[in-house]
């Protein structure tokens, strides 16, 4: 790779190539990745055209069809593997979408509308983005979270990964710092301008990924993104990568963060909000969503480990109290819920700092850091956590 | 007998009745059955075509110990205004006076009403006359079907099931081994044989009976019978497990009528009393709108308010609690056809007292003259509508009808002259609780001093009436609504998933996956397949629509009314959405099981109506018969088969001869 090197002395980086040596070993070590099945064009053809024979074969018997649906939305359906996250047990709880009964039967139809839809697409080998799909229809389907939701459920129902069904999804995350790639239509990608780069929509589609980064940096909020990039980060820590989700991230984001672990092994951290919506998101990355628990193995990473902002860094660092804000009711359920969970037990150390975050009853957004100074953040706060091994 | 003093009668009964269930449970529906059969008097009397006797029969689960001096007392008291004179049997030379204690009797009650006279003879078979060794019959059968007159004295057949219909029963119980046994409208003779003795008879005991003589004018009768008749739909509807059976023969034209018949969809309201739901009950066949798939109605019971009581009706003898209960429903159910245009056309008021009997008596000038003020019950602005009263009500109808009715009109909407009509039914049940129990004649006496004083209490509680009324009825309306609106949303997914399914079918390019579709729903070509899916769609609709048989025949639920506050659901959530068409019950499809817990967390602000069972076959029960049972079930059928066994035996033991028939 031909970036131009403008970064701290290669001494800075090494607690990261340390840490990212162990992370290689571990790697060696644990059980390796389970082998993900690839479905082809023609078996989720069949497979929809199973789901259309079943409903027909219903109706001649003047049954009322429905369609058996895993319930995605149950913690007792999930199981918790620290090497993959939060997994779909094989044998779970579903549901049942009846297509005559006055709560499900929209839903039902609007399965198979989607279904109808996923089928021309796989058939014609074209793809369409959810917000396509949305817009085929506005006034059948509601709003995007309806189109989203069913997506997600025809995927789980089929056992086969999004894109796969050819359904792409709009990115909102962007990226920036050591990184170039093709996408697949040809276009090269160099993500090292000081402008960011949106997250492709065709992950599986790229090619030729290619980094000298030491590292890789998710920034949960915009704001945050485009302050480091002002404050030109990427070129002070170079080489390096920072990715943001914007919030919470999309499949696409997370499935560009899992690919850059799997290619290329880095070190990944996160820059959150000290509160419980930034743990959350945090989570996300690491160990998956309920939701999505059932596509676990394409888009978790658990060897993603939180930088900051920590809630035990507001005393140490002595962030100024009007600067923090009470958590919320609703701050605090999220929260008590979070511990909960079955991946807390294996990460005391978060477990720490969120009762440290309970005790204090306060939150800190990773703003707060510039109460210190306005570049405190780029020019202090994460070289030394990064130089240190400041992360957990 | 004039039609007001047999109604009168019947509600003695009807609260006798009441009173012993209500021992045993308030919240029990009545159980029994009653008939009333209207005939030529006897064959010297055939010369005068006026001359007509009433015979009442009736057995009840509930009868308990019915004391017969008092029973009897109690009829004559209410048939004082009809100048009625009972003579005890034990004055009768036929009396048996002690059947080794069976406390048999026979009345006979002779009453003169100017052309009027009456001969009534009321029978009473002690608790354990089914057990009893000694138990036999003299006097006469009498059948009121013109073509099988027989007597028991010289039975020589056994009489085919179609000639029972309409035996009736009269004469002294003296001597052994003959028993009669009163089910539905039948009269089972049966003998004791031996070990051939069925159980079946084991709830004898409770079948009464009771006969009047009758001189009345043609004209005059039918209208009586037109009286009558409708007291007893009136009642049924009410009391939906006791069956009322009407019948006789006027003027040489045999007619009969069950009302309470079985396996009709029933609501229970509360305080036991039910509310039969087949709308064939309250609209015509023709009525617009009658042509539903849904034939039921789903009422809903609103929350019931404590009337206070003017000092005046007070001292009058009314000290005590007074509460009126609405219960509203829309007819016919439009659940299945969403999309007609249907306007609330007529509004029908039904008033019940306590007891469940109705305060008016049909064709009576009543002295409510609340109702005449058209706004009593309903704010009508409030619907955007306006009400007039209508008179015409005919007796003639088949219908229960109303006791007050209003023609409803919009202000705003002109309604398309095909639109279907629904009936609003407004169910207005008072019911009184005094200090203290109440004697037999005392509730009965408590019917017409009710009906004397409802007007003014309710003038004085117009307000309370009103919000209770209104409260059901926006409940029934919202009911309604959301009905229409899930049956919208059905409807609305059908073009959805079958354009979907056609899709995938058409655009598939495996043949043999064509081939199989279309082939599975019996298509030739696409078209078709569209249009069997979308039949086919449909039919699965109309089936979930239709009485799931399963729910149908649930034991009653324990709940009613009175335990709403604990977050009951109502009849509609019970009934998942189904609407009963009346029809024979479907076999239950294997559709999964139902979301019963999200149904039961809705709504819980509705008030509670349980769906109970149509009503049965149990007339009276001993002490060891299942009441549960119903006569469908399988146990019923055996019991019937014994019945058939018995029948069998006898007929051989009639066929042997007299020689050959087992010394009594």
């Amino acid at each position: 790779m031909a970036f131009a090197l403008m970064g701290p002395e290669a001494s800075f980086f090494r607690v990261l190539d340390q840490h990212r040596v162990s992370l290689i070993q571990s790697l060696k070590e644990g059980p390796g990745e389970a082998p993900r099945k690839e479905a082809s064009s023609s078996e989720v053809l069949v497979s929809i055209e199973n789901i259309i024979q079943d409903i027909v074969t219903s109706l001649a018997r003047n049954e009322a069809p429905f369609l058996t649906l895993d319930n995605r939305s149950n913690w007792e359906n999930i199981k918790f593997e620290d090497s993959v996250g939060l997994q779909m047990i094989p044998h779970c709880s579903t549901k049942k979408i009846k297509s005559d009964s006055a709560q499900s039967a929209q839903r039902f139809a609007l399965i198979l509308k989607i279904l109808s839809m996923i089928y021309k697409l796989v058939q014609s080998n074209t793809y369409a983005t959810k917000r396509d799909i949305y817009y085929t229809d506005i006034q059948l389907f509601g709003n995007q979270s309806v189109v989203d939701n069913i997506i997600n459920d025809i995927s789980c129902m089929l056992k086969v990964p999004r894109r796969y069904l050819h359904i792409l999804s709009t990115s909102k995350g962007l990226i920036a710092g050591n990184l170039s790639y093709i996408e697949e239509d040809g276009t090269k990608v160099n993500c090292t301008c000081s402008t960011a780069v949106a997250v492709p929509s065709n992950i599986q589609g790229i090619r030729n990924l290619a980094t000298d980064a030491k590292f890789l940096l998710i920034v949960e909020k915009d704001a945050t993104f485009q302050r480091l990039l002002d404050d030109n980060f990427c070129n002070k820590l170079s080489p390096c990568i920072i990715i943001t989700g914007k919030g919470v991230p999309d499949l696409n984001t997370r499935l560009l963060v899992k690919k850059l672990w799997d290619t290329f092994h880095l070190p990944i951290f996160t820059l959150v909000d000290a509160d419980p919506h930034g743990i959350e998101i945090m989570c996300i990355y690491k160990y998956g969503s309920l939701a999505m628990s059932f596509e676990a193995h394409n888009l978790t990473v658990p060897t993603i480990r939180w930088l900051g902002l920590l809630p035990s860094d507001i005393e140490r660092l002595n962030i100024p109290k009007d600067t923090l804000i009470p958590l919320t009711k609703r701050d605090q359920m999220k929260l008590d819920s979070i511990l909960k969970r079955p991946y807390v037990t294996c990460q005391p150390f978060w477990k720490k700092e969120m009762e440290i975050m309970a005790e204090l009853k306060m939150k800190a957004e990773i703003q707060a850091l510039t109460f210190i100074s306005s570049d405190y953040l780029s020019r202090v706060y994460l070289p030394n956590k990064l130089q240190f091994g400041g992360w957990i | 007998m004039e039609a007001r003093a047999v109604c009168e009668i019947l509600k003695y009964v009807i609260i006798h009745w009441k009173k012993e269930a209500a021992e045993l449970s308030r919240k029990a529906l009545l159980e029994g059955e009653l008939l009333v059969s209207i005939e030529e008097s006897t064959p010297k009397h055939r010369a005068d075509p006026s001359h007509y006797v009433t015979t009442i029969a009736f057995a009840g689960s509930a009868c308990g110990d019915l004391v017969p001096k008092q029973f009897l007392k109690g009829i004559q008291s209410l048939l004082s205004g009809f100048s009625g004179k009972l003579t005890w049997p034990s004055e009768e030379a036929h009396c048996a006076q002690d059947l080794a204690g069976l406390a048999s009797f026979q009345i006979k009650i002779e009453a003169s009403l100017g052309s009027t006279s009456i001969n009534s003879c009321v029978y009473f078979f002690k608790k354990n006359v089914g057990l009893h060794a000694s138990f036999s019959f003299t006097g006469h059968i009498r059948s009121l079907a013109k073509s099988c007159p027989f007597y028991l004295h010289d039975i020589s057949r056994i009489p085919t099931p179609k000639e029972w219909m309409l035996l009736v029963l009269s004469g002294f119980c003296h001597l052994i081994r003959k028993l009669f046994v009163i089910t539905q409208y039948q009269l089972f003779l049966s003998l004791m044989a031996g070990n051939q003795f069925p159980k079946v008879p084991m709830w004898l005991h409770k079948n009464h009976a009771c006969t009047g003589k009758v001189d009345e004018k043609p004209p005059t009768l039918m209208a009586d019978c037109l009286v009558i008749k409708q007291f007893l739909h009136r009642t049924s509807i009410v009391h939906p497990k006791v069956r009322f059976h009407f019948g006789g023969e006027v003027n040489g034209i045999l007619f009969k009528e069950t009302f309470g018949v079985e396996k009709e969809p029933v609501v229970k309201l509360l305080n036991g009393i039910g509310l039969l739901t087949s709308q064939h009950h309250y609209m015509r066949p023709g009525f617009l709108g009658a042509q539903q798939v849904c034939s039921r109605i789903h009422p809903v019971l609103g929350h019931p308010v404590l009337l206070s009581i003017p000092d005046e009706e007070a001292n009058m003898g009314l000290l005590g609690q007074l509460t009126l209960t609405p219960a509203a429903a829309l007819c016919p159910c439009h659940k299945l056809h969403p999309d007609q245009t249907s306007r609330i056309s007529p509004l029908y008021v039904f008033l019940y007292g306590p007891s469940g009997l109705p305060l008016i008596f049909p064709n009576q000038e009543h002295p409510l003259t609340v109702f005449k003020d058209n706004s009593y019950l309903f704010d009508w602005k409030k619907y955007h509508l306006r009400a007039a009263p209508n008179s015409n009500i005919s007796l003639e109808d088949d219908l229960v009808l109303p006791d007050v009715s209003y023609w409803i009109e919009s202000h705003e909407r002109s309604w398309p002259q095909d639109s279907d009509q629904q009936i609003l039914l407004l169910f207005l049940m008072v019911d009184f609780q005094g200090g203290f129990p109440a004697q037999l004649t005392e509730a009965w006496g408590l019917q017409s001093l009710l009906l004397t004083h409802l007007n003014s209490i309710l003038l004085e509680n117009q307000s309370l009436v009103q919000g209770a009324v209104q409260t059901a009825v926006d409940q029934a309306l919202e009911q309604h609504h959301r009905r229409v609106k899930a049956q919208q949303k059905l409807q609305a997914s059908i073009p959805v998933a079958v354009s979907s399914i056609l899709s995938v079918v058409a655009g598939s390019t495996r043949s043999s996956f064509r081939a199989l579709c279309l082939q599975t729903l019996q298509a030739v070509d696409t078209q078709e397949f569209r249009r069997r899916l979308h039949e086919a769609f449909q039919m699965t609709l109309h089936q979930r629509s239709m009485c799931d048989p399963k729910k149908q025949q649930l034991p009653e639920p324990s709940s009613s009314a009175e335990e709403r506050e604990e977050g009951d659901e109502s009849l509609d959530e019970a009934l998942a959405g189904s609407c009963c068409p009346g029809e024979a019950p479907r076999p239950k499809r294997s559709c999964q099981g139902e979301g019963v817990g999200r149904k039961a967390q809705a709504a819980s602000w509705l008030p509670l109506l349980s769906l109970g069972e149509a009503p049965q076959r149990s007339i009276g029960t001993g002490p060891t018969c299942s009441q549960a049972r119903g006569w469908g079930g399988p146990e019923t059928r055996g019991e019937d088969t014994l019945w058939l066994q018995e029948v069998s035996n006898l007929s051989e033991w009639l066929r042997a001869g007299p020689g050959s028939r087992p010394v009594p």
